[in-house]
Parts: structure tokens; C-alpha cells; sequence
């Protein structure tokens, strides 16, 4: 009950003090200002393999036996509405 | 500091105050490995080429997420992150992925690109890779400086590209800001924007690891107030770019990141590192370590322990933190910034001369 009331309370602390603070994504699919390209010309299309071959450590071996895994107990995959803020290391997958 | 601010940061510490109550494991760090196939001058784990400390076997991870981890959370939630040395020198990655999307987490990975090649990408993919970080430090005379491999420069273009291609993967970039590369920012911003970066995460280099011996890889305290004012331009632009999780920045708070500065390691952040030990971040290491899951219930430790974490007062002890009115939402600033006798490496307020 009571870890049910936090999270509840902690969400719209959470909203709350985001929007006063003013902190917002400013994530864009595409801006119009976009700088052009011109400087450092379209992205080259070698593969590194072709120049430089390919690296030793990439032979894939596969392993001998994955675990079985734990039944999961919480059903498929909850599309997020909105992205989850990254803390470190890498950003939240979002659908 | 303005009103609006202060109450959103008074608001902000009562939610922390829940959370570490709460603790609920939201992102789990697997130090899969130390081999790396480059030599990063700033390196904080100390990674060599050469096999010193082996890898941990996958097996040993998945025993404690399957019998320690799975039984007390929702996977879904919980964003594993597998990290290194240089990830991709594990041959099994994508079959650890795989085992682990057949548990239902969501991973991700942070990587020099070097050894991503377009068929080890969609491998990756296939195998469950939900959101990947690619480090490019700079222009390509920089970026090869500071990664010490001729090739480094080739290799982080072509794995921007690849996620680039991507619709459906979360990725970003991120830079490591120093003394060669702070004047090119925008440059740097104009190429990364030019190959399709959308996030440009910039960090700062902590004197830790390598990097604690060599200036040239650390900003001044100038510098690091230009990088504030670049990315609060850049943000008022409409452009993605964020100032790592790290660091109280007073006045700055609300306007370099999407979220207001907390550091959450052992708050919902864990870590596995090589040898075991149970950590909070992976940069995190020493006298911090929780336990060991060779010896220890990883679950049980995350239940009981990680005390200095989620009690931070005792960093009231030494200064700057001792009488500093900004503990309240600063908190003795990020844990990775604490020497093992306890002082702080590193104080953001004074760097930005709000102290």
C-alpha cells in the first residue's frame, strides 16, 4: 500500500518539478536548420572490410547453451507513452 | 537562483527521498568484459587489449538475473546495460542479448563502433538490441587522439550511420569534452547533425582512471561554463544536445538536461562488474562495492545494502560539502566522484563558480 503511494505521489512530483524547472525534450524528428552536409561531403559508403578486412575478434562462435529462462511472469512488452529520461549510460528504448 | 527553480529542486529532493525508499532496480549494468580494441587516453576502466581479467561467462549473468532478479521485478522495467572494456569483444554478445529478450528485458550498449559492422548490427538487432550509445569525441583528428586507434574515426562514422538507418532503435552520441576538442563543438555538432544524429549527449572527463594524470584531457573551469552556455544554445535552437547525468549544476539545473540532476546510482541503478562485485555504477568500484554475487544474493544486497547510497549525509563530513546549502539538492554530488577515502573529487557548484 504504502510503495503504491509513492509511486503515485512520485509521479507527479516527478511532473511537477519538471515542468517548473522547465526542463523539456527538445528532441525534433527533423529541424529546419539542419546544417547542410557541404563540409563534410555525403556519408562514404566503403565498409571498412573492404579497405582494412575484416577484424579477427568478429569470428562468431556461438555458445554452447543458453539457460532456459525464467517464464516471465508479466505478459508482453508495455509500449511507453512517453520516453522514460535517461540517467546514464545509454537512453531508454521507446517504441 | 529563481523561485520556480528552487521549488521544482525542493520537489525534486522529496521525490528522491521516496525513491531511495522505494529503490526499485530500473537499470542494471553488466561489465561483460575489460578487453577493448582500442586504448582511450581518459579510460576510467583501465582497459587493456590483452585478456588479464577474463571475461565473466554469460552463464554467471544469467543465473543471477533468472534466479536473483526475475523473481522480484517486472522485466520490462528493467534496462539491462551491457558495458566494458569494448562490449563487442564478446563473441556471444548477440547470444546474451538473445537470452536476454527471451526474458523479456529490454538491452542496451555503449560502444567505441569499431567492430560494428553492418552483419554484426542486425545481428545485434535480431538479438533484442533496444538502444545503443556510440562514443565520437570530436572531429576525426580528435576523436583518433583521443581513442589512440587510426581507425577509431572510421569506426564511430560507420556505426552512426548504421543507427542512423535505423527507425526504430534508441541511440545517441556522446562526446567527451577536453582541452583539444572544446573550441569545435559546433563543428562537431554540424558533422554529427550531418550523418543523422538526432541526441548528442557531452560529457566532461572526471580525473579518474587514466585521465586523473593528464590535463590535456581535462577542462578548465572556463571551459566547462562555455560547454554549460553551448548546450543551453543549443537546446533554446531545438536541437537535442544534453549535458551528461553527472553533476549538481545550480542556476544551470533544468536547462542542459531533460531532467533535474539526481544521482541514482544504488538509488535504481546496479551494476555487475567483472569480478562480480555488486556495484552501483560501473565507473563506481573500491570501497563502494556492495558485495559479490559469488558470495553474496545479488537481490538480498540490493534489499539491504547499498547503505552509503541511499544515505548520503555521511559525505557532510568533508568539504566542500560540510556547510555548502546546496546538499539539500545536490546530495554530496554524483557517487563516481567520491575517492575511497570518502572526499570529493569534484564539486560542479564550484567549477561554475556558484559556490
Amino acid at each position: 500500500m504504502r510503495k503504491k503511494f509513492l509511486n503515485r505521489m512520485n509521479v507527479m512530483l516527478g511532473a511537477l518539478s519538471l515542468s517548473l524547472a522547465g526542463c523539456h525534450s527538445t528532441k525534433q524528428a527533423v529541424s529546419q536548420d539542419d546544417p547542410p552536409a557541404k563540409k563534410y561531403g555525403p556519408p562514404r559508403l566503403e565498409v571498412i572490410e573492404e579497405k582494412y578486412g575484416i577484424p579477427s575478434d568478429l569470428q562468431e562462435e556461438p555458445m554452447d547453451s543458453v539457460p532456459e529462462p525464467t517464464p516471465v511472469k508479466y505478459g508482453p512488452p508495455v509500449v511507453a507513452e512517453e520516453p522514460v529520461k535517461c540517467l546514464y549510460g545509454v537512453p531508454y528504448p521507446r517504441e | 537562483m529563481k523561485a520556480r527553480l528552487k521549488i521544482a529542486l525542493w520537489l525534486e529532493r522529496l521525490r528522491r527521498k521516496n525513491l531511495k525508499e522505494l529503490h526499485p532496480l530500473r537499470q542494471l549494468f553488466w561489465e561483460s568484459t575489460l578487453r577493448c580494441n582500442v586504448h582511450c587516453l581518459h579510460c576510467g576502466s583501465d582497459c587493456v587489449s590483452s585478456v588479464q581479467t577474463p571475461d565473466m561467462p554469460a552463464e554467471d549473468f544469467l543465473k543471477v538475473i533468472d534466479t536473483e532478479v526475475t523473481p522480484h521485478v517486472d522485466p520490462h522495467n528493467v534496462l539491462i546495460i551491457i558495458s566494458g572494456g569494448e562490449p563487442l569483444m564478446r563473441k556471444d554478445l548477440a547470444d546474451v542479448g538473445r537470452a536476454l529478450k527471451k526474458r523479456g528485458y529490454p538491452w542496451g550498449m555503449v560502444t567505441n563502433g569499431l567492430a560494428l559492422t553492418e552483419a554484426r548490427f542486425r545481428e545485434l538487432r535480431e538479438s533484442g538490441l533496444r538502444s545503443i550509445t556510440i562514443s565520437c569525441d570530436g572531429l576525426e583528428e580528435d576523436h583518433v587522439w583521443l581513442r589512440q586507434h587510426p581507425l577509431a574515426f572510421e569506426g564511430a562514422s560507420r556505426a552512426i550511420r548504421l543507427c542512423a538507418s535505423e527507425p526504430r532503435l534508441t541511440w545517441d552520441v556522446v562526446t567527451c569534452a577536453n582541452q583539444r576538442n572544446i573550441d569545435h563543438l559546433p563543428a562537431i555538432r554540424d558533422m554529427l547533425w550531418s550523418m543523422g544524429v538526432r541526441d548528442w549527449r557531452v560529457f566532461g572527463i572526471d580525473p579518474m582512471g587514466r585521465a586523473a594524470s593528464n590535463p590535456e584531457l581535462l577542462l578548465t573551469d572556463e571551459q566547462f561554463r562555455y560547454l554549460m552556455d553551448f548546450i543551453v544554445s543549443e537546446r533554446e535552437a531545438g536541437r537535442h544536445v544534453s549535458y551528461s547525468c553527472e553533476g549538481y549544476l545550480g542556476d544551470y539545473e533544468g536547462r542542459v538536461r531533460d531532467h533535474l540532476y539526481q544521482c541514482a546510482a544504488g538509488i535504481s541503478v546496479a551494476s555487475i562488474l567483472i569480478d562480480g562485485s555488486i556495484s552501483a555504477c560501473t565507473s563506481i568500484r573500491g570501497k563502494y562495492y556492495q558485495g559479490n554475487i559469488y558470495k553474496d544474493s545479488f537481490w538480498r544486497v540490493w534489499e539491504e545494502e547499498f547503505k552509503p547510497y541511499r544515505d548520503r549525509q555521511w559525505m557532510r563530513e568533508s568539504e566542500p560539502c560540510k556547510d555548502c546549502k546546496a546538499f539539500a539538492f545536490c546530495e554530496g554530488n554524483g557517487m563516481h566522484l567520491r575517492r575511497e577515502d570518502g572526499s570529493l573529487m569534484l564539486c560542479h557548484l564550484q567549477r561554475l563558480g556558484q559556490k
